[in-house]
């Protein structure tokens, strides 16, 4: 066999290799590459209280709620409102100026499309200066999660990210 | 934070992360085939495929095109496959810039698929004011993948020393950089095309 044959041989076996090492090594189920995300809206509502709107896909959000309740994953993403509320109060933790929890009020929840929308309100929160919020949903589900969380503080608009690492703790918003 | 400093930061994590390395694949693809000293040429086709990229996403999350998420999970392993294929096959990689100019074409094409695979998130999320994620998300998505080929390309040239210094005759018949491109070009589509299998819409 000549010196360019041999080459050509040489190669084709560190491909095979290679290959094989790529299949042996690559993980057993793919999956495309989602953005796992949820966006809350954080606001003082027209009643003067504080306002949170918080979106997610409803295909997560369904298992995740269904899960912290202790129930199976449901059919149609059908979840009962007192199992959202309860796992929104679990992952969405507000904080005043003092530095205490401050109790969420249930609003209500509403499906478009692939999202679910929920609403909930701290009455006794007037103003967002000095709120610190914790933003874990569905850290259990993903660990690439990242929460967004848009204030706007009378047109005055921030963003604040929490990802899986954050775990629960507080940030400010302001 | 800012709006579009956060959506930025959205972006750059999204194609760092190496739990999800479609695009960290399909970035070695290009790359693959490129010396240290060709980093400007590999960076003019990450733009392209940026830029095609940037077109989808913003076509789709406007609504102006719409596509099965299905078949685009399908295709972006697809596009990685078809570049380790070109990578392997076409061996003259030496040749001027100028008359290469189908590699940025091909770039831009297949980051039109790969731009539509996550607009269906941002669409669906995004639901009254996308400008601004949009931005903020491309432009994070255009620095992580800078930073992705500054690493990448900072390991082939270590790679390349090794392999030149090992001195293997018969795979240095074509040079360190042509052996490299082979492994990674082999790994990449093997990887590419057992998802493409996984992910097969029938």
């Amino acid at each position: 066999m000549g010196g360019g044959a041999g080459a050509v041989v040489t190669r084709g076996l560190l491909a095979v290799a290679a290959a094989s090492l790529a299949i042996a090594a690559s993980p057993a189920r793919s999956s495309a590459h989602p953005l796992h995300t949820t966006l809350a809206d954080v606001s003082i509502g027209a009643d003067g209280a504080l306002r949170i709107t918080l979106r997610a896909f409803i295909d997560d959000f369904s298992a995740a709620v269904a899960r912290h309740a202790g129930k199976a994953r449901p059919v149609d993403f059908a979840i009962a409102d007192p199992d959202i509320a309860s796992y929104v109060a679990a992952t969405v933790l507000i904080e005043d100026s003092n530095g205490r929890a401050v109790p969420l009020v249930w609003s209500g929840a509403r499906r478009t499309g692939d999202l679910v929308w929920v609403t909930v309100r701290a009455p006794t929160i007037h103003s967002l200066k000095g709120i610190r919020v914790s933003y874990s949903t569905l850290f259990d589900a993903y660990r690439d999660q990242v929460n967004i969380l848009q204030t706007n503080d009378g047109g005055r608009r921030r963003t604040v990210l929490f990802t899986a690492s954050d775990g629960r703790a507080s940030k400010s918003i302001l | 934070m800012s709006e579009l400093a956060a959506y930025l930061q959205l972006g750059f994590h999204h194609i760092t992360d190496l739990r999800g390395a479609d695009h960290i694949l399909f970035l070695l693809a290009l790359a693959a085939i490129y010396r240290f000293r060709d980093w400007r040429e590999c960076l003019w086709v990450a733009t392209a495929f940026t830029v095609g990229h940037s077109l989808t996403l913003a076509l789709a999350v406007t609504n102006v095109l719409t596509i099965r998420p299905a078949l685009i999970e399908f295709l972006i392993p697809i596009t990685i496959v078809a570049t380790g294929i070109e990578n392997l096959l076409v061996r003259d990689h030496v040749r001027p810039f100028a008359t290469r100019r189908y590699r940025p074409v091909l770039a831009g094409v297949f980051g039109l698929v790969h731009g539509a695979g996550f607009a269906n998130y941002l669409r669906s999320l995004f639901v009254e004011r996308i400008a601004l994620p949009l931005f903020g998300f491309n432009v994070g998505i255009e620095l992580g993948q800078i930073c992705v080929l500054i690493l990448t390309f900072s390991a082939f040239f270590v790679i390349d020393r090794m392999i030149a210094m090992a001195r293997p005759s018969r795979l240095l018949a074509a040079g360190p950089a042509r052996a490299r491109a082979i492994v990674v070009s082999s790994v990449v589509l093997v990887v590419a095309a057992r998802w493409a299998v996984e992910r097969a819409p029938w």
